[in-house]
C-alpha cells in the first residue's frame, strides 16, 4: 500500500514537472514564432484541447449549421423550429410539443439526434415521427450541425437520412483568466400566448470554469391562420443545465455536464381532435443527461488528440390515455429507458496531409416499461403490458475509422469504415402463444468515400458515396400483441436496414457570396415492415383452437426486412452580400421518394419548399429583415399517408407566408428583436403535421448580458 | 535500497525519460503561443491610415490568460519603430491611449470593450469565431488544429486601418454578420 502511495506521488511529481517544462518551452518559443513568415505560421499545427472541428467549406459533405446568435436574433422557440429553416430539413409536427425533422425523405429513428456527440436515439425509438428533438432546451444551444445524408461511418445506426448534432454552450477557457458573466433572455409570442425566460451564468476561477442556466417556458393553445384556435396544443416546460470544466493543463481538460428538461401536459393533438382517445397526455415528458468528458491533445507524435466521453441518460415519458371505446379506464404508460454511452475517439495527423479519426463506441439501454390501468368508476388498479418488454436490453459496440486526406491544396478526400455489433434481448416469453424471448446479434459493416476538388479558388465540386444503416431495435423486434386488426409477433432474425447514398454538388464562394447546389440519390434495402406470418403453423390467432379463422381472430404479422425504396432530390442554398448593408439568402429543397416494394410514393415526402430572406443593416445597432417561406402542395401519397389522420387522401395544400423582423442593439449588453410572423395570417400546415402553423403573430425577444 | 524504493526509482526514471522525450518531441507549439505570434504579426501588418503616432505601441489585453503570458516575451519588440508595450485592462475606460486591444472573451465586459474600441478606432482583435463578424476587426480562430486569422475588411476600413497584402494573403475575409 505504501509503495502504491509513493508510486502515485512519484508519478504526479514527474507529470507536474513535465507540465512545467512544457510551459517553459512555450515562453521561449514565442519570439521564434513571431519572427516567422505568415505563410509558414499558417502551416503550423497547434496542440489544443479543443475537439476536431473543421471549416464547413472544407468538408465534402453537405452540412448546415445554425448558431446561438441566429437562434436569439430570430427568436426560435425550440430546437425543431430552429433546424426547420436549414437547407434540406423539413419539420413535421404531430403536436406543438413535438417536431420531427425530415431529412432526405427520412424521419423518426432514421434520423440520428445527438447532443455533444452523445446519441439520443435509443433502443425504443419508433419508426414514425417522434418528439425527442424537442427534449433539448434551446437556451443551452451553442450551435446545431445538420449532416444531410448517411453518416453511419462516424455515427453508427440511425444515421440513415441525416444526423443532427446539438452542441451546447461550453464553459469558458479557464486558462484565459478569471471571468464572471451572465445573461438573461425573455421571449413572448402572441399566437400561442407564450412566455419564456432564461437566466444563464458562466465564469472561471483558476483552472475551473463553469456555465449553466435555467429556463421556464409556457405555451397556450396555438392560434392558427384565419383566427382558428387549436385545442390540445398548449404545454409548459422547464430546463436546466450545468457544465463544469477543469483545465488539467494547457492541453488537457475534464468536463462534467448535466442537463435536465421536463415538459408538462404535452398533448397528442391529432388523436384528441380525431376523437379516438379522450385523453392522450404526456406528463411529464423529458430527459436527464449526465456526462464526463476527458480531452488530451499532448499524447505525443502518434496520437494528436484523445477524447473519452462517458454518458448516462434517462429519457422519461409518462403517458395517460383514455380510449373513446373504454371511457372509464385510464391507462398510464411509464417508459423510462436508462442508457449508457462510452466513446473513445482519437485523432492523428500523418504526414501533415492526413487527419485520421478513429475509435470505439459502446451503448447500452435498459428498458423500464410499465402500464397501469385505473378504473375511473371503481377506483381499482390493474397492471398491464407496457409499450416495450420491461427489463429488455439493447446494446452495441462499434469500431470506426476515417481518413481526411489533403492530396494537394485543391483535392481532399474523406474515406471511412465502421463495424457495429448489436445485442437485442427482449423479454417477451408468452406461454399462451408459445412465443419465446428475443435474443439476436445483428451486425453491420459500412463505408464511405467523398471528395472535394477546387476547380478554381471560387468554384469547388464535391461528391461521394456513403453507406448507411439502421439496426433493428426493440420497437422492431419485440412487439407482441394485437394492434388494430392484426396480431404482431416478435422476430429474432431481423437484420439492419441498409442504404447506399450518392451525392454530387457544386459550390461557389467569393468574398461576397456563397452558393451551393447538391443532388442526392439514395437507395434503401432491407427496410423493416410488417408481413403476414405464421403463429403455431397458422396465419391467424386460433384463440378457440378450432383450426378455422373465426370473426374476431386476428391475422398474424411479423416485422421483416422486406422493403426497398429510393429517394432523390436537390438542395440549394445561397447567401449573397449585395453591398455593405444588404444581404440576401435563399434555400430550397426538392425530394422525390418511391417505395419500390409496392411501386407507390414513399411516406411523408416533403413537397418542394424553401425560405428566402433579405436583410438590411444600415449600421451596427439596427437591422431589419423580410423573409418569405413557401412550399408546394403534396399529392403524391403513400397508402399509409392516405389513412393517416394527419394527411388524408387529399394530401397537403401548398403555402406561402412572410415575416418581418427587426432588431436593435443600442449597447453591447442589451438587445431587442421584434417579429411579425405570418403577416398574411395564412392558414396552413406542414406536410404530415397534426397542427396548423401559427397564424399572424407578434414575437418579441429581449436579452441582457452582464 | 528497499524493494519499494527500487520500484519508485524505476518509475521516476521512466517518467523522467518520458518527460525528456516529450519535451524533445514538443516541437509543436501550444495554441496560446501561436496565437501570441499571430497577434504580433497582425500588429506589424496593419497600419492606421494618415497617422504617424510616436511613443510605445500599446496593446491592451482583456482576459487574455496564457496568450498574455506569451506576449510578455515580445514586450519591447519594435513595431514600425515603436516599442510594443502590453497593458492589461479590465474595463473599457482603460482603453484610452491604446493602439490596439486583444479581447480574450466577448462576454460581459469584453462586449463593452469591443464597442468602445469600435467607436474610438482602436484596432480590435478577438479570440473566437464570430468576433470579426460581430464588429471586431480581426480574430484568431482555431480550426482543425490550425490558427486561422479572420479579418473584417469593413470594420477595419471604417476604423481607419489598412491591412498589408502579407496579412490579407493568409487571412480569411469575413463580413459583418447579417442577422
Amino acid at each position: 500500500m505504501r509503495a502504491m502511495v509513493l508510486l502515485a506521488i512519484a508519478f504526479a511529481l514527474e507529470i507536474f514537472g513535465l507540465q512545467a517544462r512544457a510551459f517553459a518551452t512555450e515562453d521561449t518559443e514565442v519570439k521564434h514564432l513571431a519572427g516567422l513568415d505568415l505563410i509558414r505560421l499558417k502551416e503550423i499545427p497547434v496542440i489544443s484541447a479543443a475537439r476536431h472541428e473543421q471549416d464547413q467549406a472544407k468538408s465534402p459533405r453537405s452540412i448546415s449549421i445554425i448558431t446561438a446568435n441566429e437562434i436569439r436574433l430570430r427568436n426560435f422557440r425550440n430546437v425543431p423550429e430552429a433546424v426547420a429553416g436549414l437547407t434540406g430539413v423539413f419539420l413535421q409536427q404531430t403536436n406543438y410539443a413535438g417536431g420531427s425533422p425530415i431529412i432526405r425523405g427520412m424521419v423518426g429513428n432514421r434520423v440520428l439526434i445527438m447532443i455533444n456527440g452523445i446519441r439520443l436515439n435509443n433502443g425504443t425509438y419508433r419508426l414514425g415521427p417522434n418528439q425527442y428533438l424537442n427534449t433539448i432546451d434551446i437556451n443551452m444551444v451553442e450551435r446545431i450541425e445538420v449532416l444531410r445524408g448517411a453518416g453511419s461511418v462516424l455515427y453508427g445506426s440511425d444515421a440513415f437520412g441525416g444526423v443532427i448534432n446539438v452542441i451546447t454552450k461550453p464553459a469558458p477557457d479557464a486558462l484565459m483568466g478569471r471571468e464572471f458573466s451572465g445573461d438573461a433572455h425573455l421571449r413572448v409570442g402572441s399566437a400561442d400566448g407564450s412566455g419564456s425566460g432564461h437566466v444563464g451564468v458562466s465564469g472561471a476561477v483558476s483552472r475551473l470554469s463553469w456555465t449553466g442556466g435555467y429556463s421556464q417556458e409556457g405555451w397556450g393553445d396555438l392560434r392558427g391562420g384565419r383566427g382558428e384556435k387549436q385545442l390540445y396544443t398548449g404545454y409548459s416546460q422547464q430546463g436546466a443545465d450545468l457544465q463544469l470544466r477543469y483545465a488539467l493543463g494547457s492541453n488537457q481538460s475534464l468536463v462534467l455536464g448535466a442537463m435536465r428538461l421536463r415538459q408538462a401536459d404535452a398533448l397528442r393533438t391529432d388523436i384528441l381532435n380525431a376523437g379516438t382517445d379522450l385523453e392522450y397526455r404526456w406528463n411529464p415528458q423529458g430527459r436527464d443527461i449526465m456526462y464526463v468528458q476527458y480531452s488530451n491533445s499532448s499524447l505525443g507524435k502518434l496520437v494528436d488528440a484523445l477524447q473519452i466521453t462517458a454518458a448516462y441518460q434517462r429519457p422519461i415519458e409518462i403517458l395517460y390515455r383514455i380510449a373513446a371505446t373504454t371511457p372509464s379506464v385510464e391507462r398510464r404508460y411509464v417508459d423510462a429507458t436508462q442508457g449508457g454511452n462510452l466513446t473513445i475517439q482519437l485523432s492523428s495527423r500523418w504526414r501533415e496531409s492526413h487527419i485520421l479519426t478513429y475509435g470505439f463506441e459502446a451503448n447500452s439501454d435498459w428498458i423500464t416499461s410499465l402500464r397501469t390501468d385505473l378504473d375511473l368508476n371503481a377506483g381499482s388498479m390493474a397492471r398491464g403490458k407496457g409499450n416495450y418488454p420491461d427489463g429488455s436490453r439493447f446494446s452495441s459496440a462499434s469500431l470506426f475509422f476515417q481518413d481526411e486526406w489533403d492530396w494537394t491544396r485543391r483535392l481532399r478526400t474523406v474515406v471511412g469504415l465502421r463495424h457495429d455489433r448489436f445485442r437485442i434481448l427482449g423479454h417477451v416469453s408468452d406461454p399462451m402463444t408459445g412465443v419465446t424471448d428475443v435474443d439476436s446479434s445483428p451486425s453491420a459493416l459500412t463505408g464511405s468515400a467523398y471528395l472535394l476538388y477546387d476547380l478554381t479558388p471560387t468554384v469547388s465540386v464535391v461528391g461521394g458515396i456513403a453507406q448507411g444503416f439502421r439496426a433493428p431495435n426493440l420497437d422492431d423486434s419485440t412487439i407482441l400483441g394485437g394492434a388494430g386488426n392484426r396480431f404482431e409477433i416478435p422476430n429474432s432474425s431481423l437484420e439492419p436496414e441498409r442504404s447506399t447514398n450518392f451525392e454530387a454538388g457544386l459550390r461557389f464562394k467569393t468574398g461576397r457570396s456563397n452558393i451551393s447546389v447538391a443532388y442526392f440519390e439514395d437507395h434503401y434495402r432491407d427496410l423493416i415492415d410488417r408481413a403476414p406470418a405464421l403463429l403455431n403453423g397458422k396465419s391467424f390467432v386460433d384463440s378457440n383452437g378450432n383450426g378455422i379463422k373465426d370473426g374476431k381472430e386476428l391475422d398474424v404479422y411479423q416485422r421483416r426486412n422486406i422493403g426497398r425504396a429510393s429517394a432523390r432530390g436537390l438542395e440549394t442554398e445561397s447567401i449573397v452580400c449585395l453591398n455593405d448593408h444588404w444581404t440576401w439568402s435563399f434555400t430550397a429543397t426538392w425530394t422525390y421518394g418511391t417505395d419500390l416494394t409496392i411501386s407507390k410514393p414513399l411516406s411523408r415526402i416533403p413537397p418542394l419548399n424553401g425560405v428566402s430572406r433579405i436583410t438590411w443593416r444600415p449600421n451596427r445597432t439596427f437591422w431589419i429583415e423580410v423573409a418569405g417561406m413557401g412550399g408546394g402542395s403534396q399529392r403524391r401519397l403513400s397508402p399509409g399517408d392516405i389513412t393517416d389522420v394527419r394527411i388524408g387522401p387529399a394530401g397537403t395544400a401548398g403555402f406561402a407566408t412572410g415575416t418581418l423582423r427587426a432588431g436593435l442593439r443600442r449597447t453591447a449588453l442589451a438587445g431587442l428583436s421584434v417579429a411579425w410572423e405570418n403577416i398574411t395570417d395564412s392558414r396552413y400546415r406542414l406536410h404530415g403535421s397534426g397542427i396548423d402553423r401559427p397564424g399572424s403573430s407578434l414575437v418579441m425577444g429581449y436579452e441582457r448580458a452582464f | 535500497m528497499s524493494r519499494s524504493g527500487n520500484l519508485v526509482l524505476s518509475v521516476r526514471t521512466g517518467c523522467f525519460l518520458f518527460a525528456v522525450a516529450a519535451v524533445c518531441f514538443a516541437l509543436t507549439p501550444s495554441e496560446y503561443s501561436l496565437k501570441a505570434a499571430y497577434l504580433f504579426n497582425i500588429l506589424r501588418f496593419t497600419e492606421r491610415s494618415g497617422t504617424s503616432a510616436t511613443g510605445d505601441y500599446v496593446l491592451a489585453t482583456y482576459s487574455a490568460g496564457l496568450i498574455e503570458g506569451a506576449l510578455t516575451d515580445l514586450q519591447g519588440t519594435p513595431i514600425r519603430g515603436r516599442r510594443l508595450r502590453i497593458r492589461t485592462i479590465n474595463t473599457e475606460s482603460e482603453l484610452d491611449g491604446c493602439d490596439a486591444v486583444f479581447v480574450g472573451r466577448l462576454t460581459g465586459r469584453g462586449s463593452r470593450i469591443l464597442v468602445r474600441a469600435q467607436s474610438t478606432g482602436i484596432l480590435s482583435i478577438g479570440n473566437e469565431a464570430g468576433f470579426a463578424a460581430s464588429g471586431g476587426m480581426a480574430a484568431l480562430v482555431l480550426e482543425s488544429r490550425r490558427v486561422v486569422v479572420e479579418v473584417n475588411a469593413q470594420t477595419l476600413t471604417a476604423g481607419g486601418w489598412r491591412a498589408s497584402s502579407h496579412l490579407l494573403e493568409v487571412a480569411r475575409i469575413v463580413r459583418n454578420q447579417a442577422p
